[in-house]
């Protein structure tokens, strides 16, 4: 498990934005995904995509690593903000946009 | 809104025979017991006295809800704070797949 935790850690420390996910920004698997990729293509934000499908070690540590039993996930700068319907209410009323900005 | 099935299981939304019987019984054969709404909502006014809840039965099979929660506890946590927070009084039945999706909204009452 630590192996796994640092592999998580060294993703989240490259990248401000990284959106944990099933399939790719350009391929999502799931509708979920799909909600939480279109919402950061909308913003014109740049963000590492991490395919879980593709990886069993990480799709459950990332639940682990962050006490969030679901995928899709968004950190930014290391923080867990939510999944799709956290990031669409925080979309709605510009939080997120603030949080990418800061 | 959350989710993923439990481990083990494959499907995400498991096929019910009955949609109103309290002992669905999956594809698997596996009997889950279900909370109905009324539990759903009992369960958070224990957990947050005083705060307003509502409880929304999504699909009529009683494991996909949507609830909503009002309480001054939430000052101070991020939302996805705020949203373990919830999730945490129903963790139990989140892994049994007793409550298989949950969706979550909360707002801080002042």
């Amino acid at each position: 498990m630590s192996n796994v935790k640092e592999r998580i850690e060294k993703i989240l420390n490259d990248n401000k934005v990284v959106l944990f996910m099933k399939g790719t920004q350009n391929f999502p698997m799931c509708g979920f995904s799909s909600r939480a990729c279109a919402i950061l293509q909308d913003l014109g934000v740049s963000f590492q995509d991490v395919n879980v499908l593709e990886d069993e070690e990480i799709r459950q540590g990332i639940k682990e690593y962050g006490n969030w039993p679901t995928i899709p996930q968004l950190y930014i700068d290391k923080q867990l903000i939510g999944g799709s319907d956290i990031m669409m209410e925080m979309y709605q009323s510009g939080e997120l946009q603030d949080t990418l900005k800061a | 809104m959350l989710h993923e099935a439990p481990p083990g299981r494959n499907v995400e939304v498991p096929f019910r025979a009955g949609s109103t019987s309290l002992h669905a019984t999956s594809i698997f054969g596996t009997s889950f017991r279900t909370m109905s709404p009324q539990e759903i909502k009992t369960r958070l006014e224990q957990a947050y006295p005083g705060a307003n809840v509502e409880v929304f039965d999504l699909t009529g099979t009683e494991d996909h809800y949507e609830v909503s929660v009002e309480s001054p506890v939430f000052a101070g946590l991020s939302r996805i704070q705020q949203h373990q927070h919830v999730m945490a009084v129903f963790g139990p039945e989140l892994k049994t797949g007793e409550v298989h999706a949950l969706s979550i909204k909360t707002k801080i009452k002042s």
